[in-house]
């Protein structure tokens, strides 16, 4: 090993420690004589089963939606290319809630969309698909900075297929994609996982209401008020649910 | 047989060429980097567009702009062998080779005894299974030359094909691609910097510099 300036030792240290000691902490005061009741308690199932059934939605809609913008980003140019391309990832550094009050000024019921979607019949803030929808606005990103992953193909090699008589569709599905799906699975895992633990954005613009749009992590903040056992077992579900797509992502898809 | 005047410009390169290629014959381009060589094989399989002139192909115009005619790649029947192979990665060999008939409409099975088949006449059955990857240069060539011909086109386009290889294998790979000539039925077109190639594998030179055929 090689010797290491002391002056980094003590930061280095601290920053392993910042992170690592709640959750040490998390899994130290579980109240694991209680988790088996705990967990399948009406509250933490329901709220477990809509979390599940939002994050996945949010992540098929951002996989069909993001996936062809993706595509569109690498492999095409058109004006306004990199507007597009910073608006699609500000998501990645905007505060969630600020997402929420924008999905509430273009989805609600006096927002910018909210006449047509009303003459339609549908309703997004403060109903299941609102969550959907949020977690959406937050998740897609990731998908999107794949891109990354259909650059990384040459694209002689779609010139090969179509000079094998590949229509464009054909080689895109038989070579592009298949050539790019690590980077998109990897996507998918990281806006999977970031759908399962948004917070702000959805509480802002789909609220708090049990069974409809209370996910597991509005579930555990309104749960620490008065029964921070359920809030800690909710936790250490959420926690086990990332650290399980950070070992499938290292192991599979990022091999290191 | 192969008519083409080729008008086009790319990056520097002003390409202006007359060729004409009978069915049966192969022609070599030959001439030093960034004499349009590969280029003009890019015209003429659809990967470029002419900016004037035109390309038939026993008949069937593929490109003439002033017409307004343009034939993409995938419906020109056009083969093409790349310097680098160009192998689909992700794909065994043989899918390699099942790849154009399947996106011509072949049933997989199909496909895969036609494949098949085609790899053993390039001498390269055994390696039907494994990956790109696992393949040296002159394996994964005779893969390519077996993806290319396995389509049944009416124009062969070579580029380069035995650069990048060792002296044992290039004239092993020479030897098979002369036979595989004699055989195509079709026009060929060989790009090569190197005129034992040309003398050895073409019925006739053509030598291109700055873009245009020297006399």
């Amino acid at each position: 090993m090689r010797s290491m300036p002391r002056l980094l030792l003590a930061p280095a240290l601290a920053a392993a420690g910042l992170i690592g000691v709640p959750l040490v902490a998390l899994v130290w005061r579980a109240p694991w004589g209680e988790l088996a009741p705990q967990l399948v308690s009406s509250t933490a199932r329901q709220a477990l089963g809509l979390s599940l059934g939002c994050s996945l939605s949010a992540t098929a809609l951002s996989f069909a939606l993001g996936v062809p913008l993706a595509w569109l980003l690498a492999r095409t140019a058109f004006p306004g290319q990199r507007l597009v391309r910073a608006l699609v990832t500000l998501p990645m550094v905007l505060p969630p809630v600020v997402g929420g009050v924008a999905l509430l000024l273009a989805f609600g019921r006096r927002g910018l969309l909210g006449a047509w979607l009303a003459a339609l019949g549908v309703t997004l803030p403060f109903t299941t698909a609102g969550a959907v929808l949020a977690e959406t606005f937050v998740a897609l990103p990731f998908l999107v900075v794949a891109e990354a992953g259909f650059r990384q193909v040459d694209p002689r090699l779609e010139e090969a297929a179509a000079v094998l008589g590949a229509r464009p569709g054909f080689a895109l599905r038989r070579v592009t994609l298949p050539l790019a799906a690590p980077a998109l699975r990897a996507g998918a895992a990281l806006c999977w996982a970031r759908a399962l633990g948004e917070f702000g954005a959805t509480i802002t613009f789909a609220g708090s209401f049990p069974g409809r749009t209370q996910t597991l992590p509005l579930a555990v903040y309104l749960a620490l008020e008065h029964d921070p056992d359920a809030a800690i077992a909710l936790s250490l579900v959420l926690l086990a649910v990332s650290v399980a797509a950070l070992v499938a992502l290292r192991d599979r898809w990022l091999g290191a | 047989m192969l008519e083409a005047e080729l008008a086009l410009r790319l990056g520097t390169l002003e390409l202006r060429l007359e060729l004409a290629v009978k069915a049966g014959e192969v022609v070599a381009l030959v001439g030093p980097n960034g004499a349009g060589k590969t280029t003009t094989l890019r015209a003429l399989s659809g990967a470029l567009r002419l900016a004037a002139g035109r390309i038939a192909l026993d008949g069937r115009v593929l490109d003439e702009p002033a017409r307004g005619v343009f034939v993409p790649p995938e419906e020109r029947a056009v083969g093409m062998v790349f310097q680098d192979r160009l192998l689909f990665p992700h794909l065994s060999a043989l899918d390699n080779v099942a790849f154009g008939l399947e996106a011509r409409g072949r049933r997989r099975a199909d496909a895969r005894t036609l494949a098949r088949e085609a790899l053993e006449r390039v001498g390269a059955l055994e390696l039907a299974g494994s990956r790109p990857g696992a393949l040296s240069g002159g394996q994964a060539q005779r893969v390519a030359l077996a993806r290319a011909l396995v389509v049944g086109p009416n124009l062969l386009l070579l580029d380069e094909p035995l650069a990048a290889l060792d002296a044992g294998a290039r004239l092993e790979l020479r030897a098979e691609l002369g036979r595989q000539l004699r055989e195509f039925k079709g026009a060929a077109v060989l790009v090569t910097h190197d005129p034992d190639d040309a003398r050895a594998l073409a019925t006739r030179s053509l030598r291109m510099a700055g873009g245009r055929a020297e006399s």
